[in-house]
């Protein structure tokens, strides 16, 4: 689900506005070729993505909107959406300000050590999501050597999404603030705009579909943790118990039925948070 | 490029870096640590079993198979969304 989420999220952003042929003339400019290639990736995706999906959402409704009430009036499950897309919001904000900062830092700045940084950007990329729970257990569990007891309890979740969706928005932001022209702030600053004016209407505008973008990665990623929360979490029903968790518990009952009613919710509470932030990133492209 | 008043500079660069040390650089040096804690034997004993040599195998080659099946598929759906 998440890949499915991450292109669209990344289409959107990379295309460039070339789309007249459709409307003008023709109603495909497909040649026979590229009509067989688009034939053949569109059986591989809709194998891949769309069937399963379909599928889900198919057993879902099988049960009927009783099958969603009953499953969502659960306090327990209740309790779990609450928490996932409550963290998952909390640390696409954290997000947002610390990967738009490390960003500045990596571009802007200049300091010893900077290549070091870069590097460990990608480690939780590189990490299985299972070893991210473990890696953070060391420091943030029993026997820390920080003194913090974390494990088990909701800062524990707050903690392991942060570190699987860190590299999201400094990964979107980097490039951009790298291609930003230099002499567009000094004409601001030379037009006797302060540093604050030029970083409010000149960089941030051109860095806002870039955040938004990367905000929309990490907010899929984060409702859709699974691996790195089981170590750390200890998946404390009405705690610490996140959506996946709930999902795994329905499904090792037996109850396929209310497995598949809350993932197509997560997935209609991705797909409106990943439409809600493409909208922002329209609406700032538009103006600027 | 405009500058940076130096006190912010240093407020961010000081900023991303405890950020990143606290979340990342320093769990993970933990976790290193401790697997050369007693030497190379822990990680000889992990490489002796034969279960962990075979999942390490099992996810080089699923990786190196998802990449291949992606790079091809990546690259048509790509150039189908832009080019048409």
């Amino acid at each position: 689900m998440t890949s499915a989420v991450l292109d669209v999220a990344v289409s959107d952003t990379t295309r460039p506005p070339s789309r007249k042929g459709r409307r003008s003339g023709r109603a495909s400019t497909l040649s026979r070729s590229s009509g067989i290639g688009l034939g053949i990736a569109m059986v591989w995706f809709s194998l891949l993505v769309l069937i399963p999906l379909a599928a889900l959402v198919v057993t879902a409704s099988s049960g009927g909107w009783d099958q969603y009430s009953r499953t969502l009036s659960n306090p327990q499950t209740w309790a779990a959406i609450r928490l996932t897309v409550g963290q998952a919001l909390l640390v696409t904000d954290l997000n947002v300000v610390m990967g738009t900062v490390i960003a500045w830092v990596l571009v802007r700045d200049r300091f010893w050590g900077k290549a070091v940084l870069d590097v460990i950007i990608d480690i939780p990329f590189a990490l299985p999501t299972i070893v991210a729970g473990l890696v953070l257990l060391s420091l943030y569990g029993k026997n820390s050597p920080l003194g913090l007891e974390w494990a088990n309890t909701e800062r524990s979740v707050t903690l392991a999404l942060a570190f699987v969706t860190l590299p999201f928005v400094v990964r979107t932001v980097q490039p951009v603030l790298e291609e930003l022209e230099g002499d567009v702030e000094e004409a601001a600053a030379s037009l006797g705009a302060k540093r604050l004016t030029i970083f409010r209407r000149i960089i941030l505008p051109s860095l806002v579909p870039a955040i938004a973008a990367g905000a929309a990665l990490a907010f899929a990623r984060a409702i859709s943790e699974y691996g790195s929360l089981v170590l750390l979490s200890g998946n404390l029903p009405f705690r610490t118990e996140v959506v996946s968790v709930r999902v795994l518990t329905f499904i090792e009952n037996g109850n396929t039925a209310a497995a598949a009613a809350l993932a197509s919710v997560m997935l209609a509470v991705a797909l409106f948070v990943i439409v809600a932030l493409d909208l922002v990133q329209r609406r700032v492209a538009r103006r600027g | 490029m405009v500058s940076v008043p130096l006190p912010v500079k240093w407020a961010l660069r000081l900023l991303a870096l405890v950020y990143v040390f606290l979340l990342v650089a320093w769990p993970v040096g933990l976790v290193v640590q401790h697997t050369f804690e007693d030497g190379l034997t822990t990680l000889q004993d992990a490489l002796a079993d034969p279960d962990v040599v075979n999942a390490l195998k099992l996810t080089v080659q699923v990786a190196v198979w998802a990449v291949v099946i992606n790079l091809v598929f990546g690259v048509g759906i790509s150039l189908l969304l832009v080019r048409y």
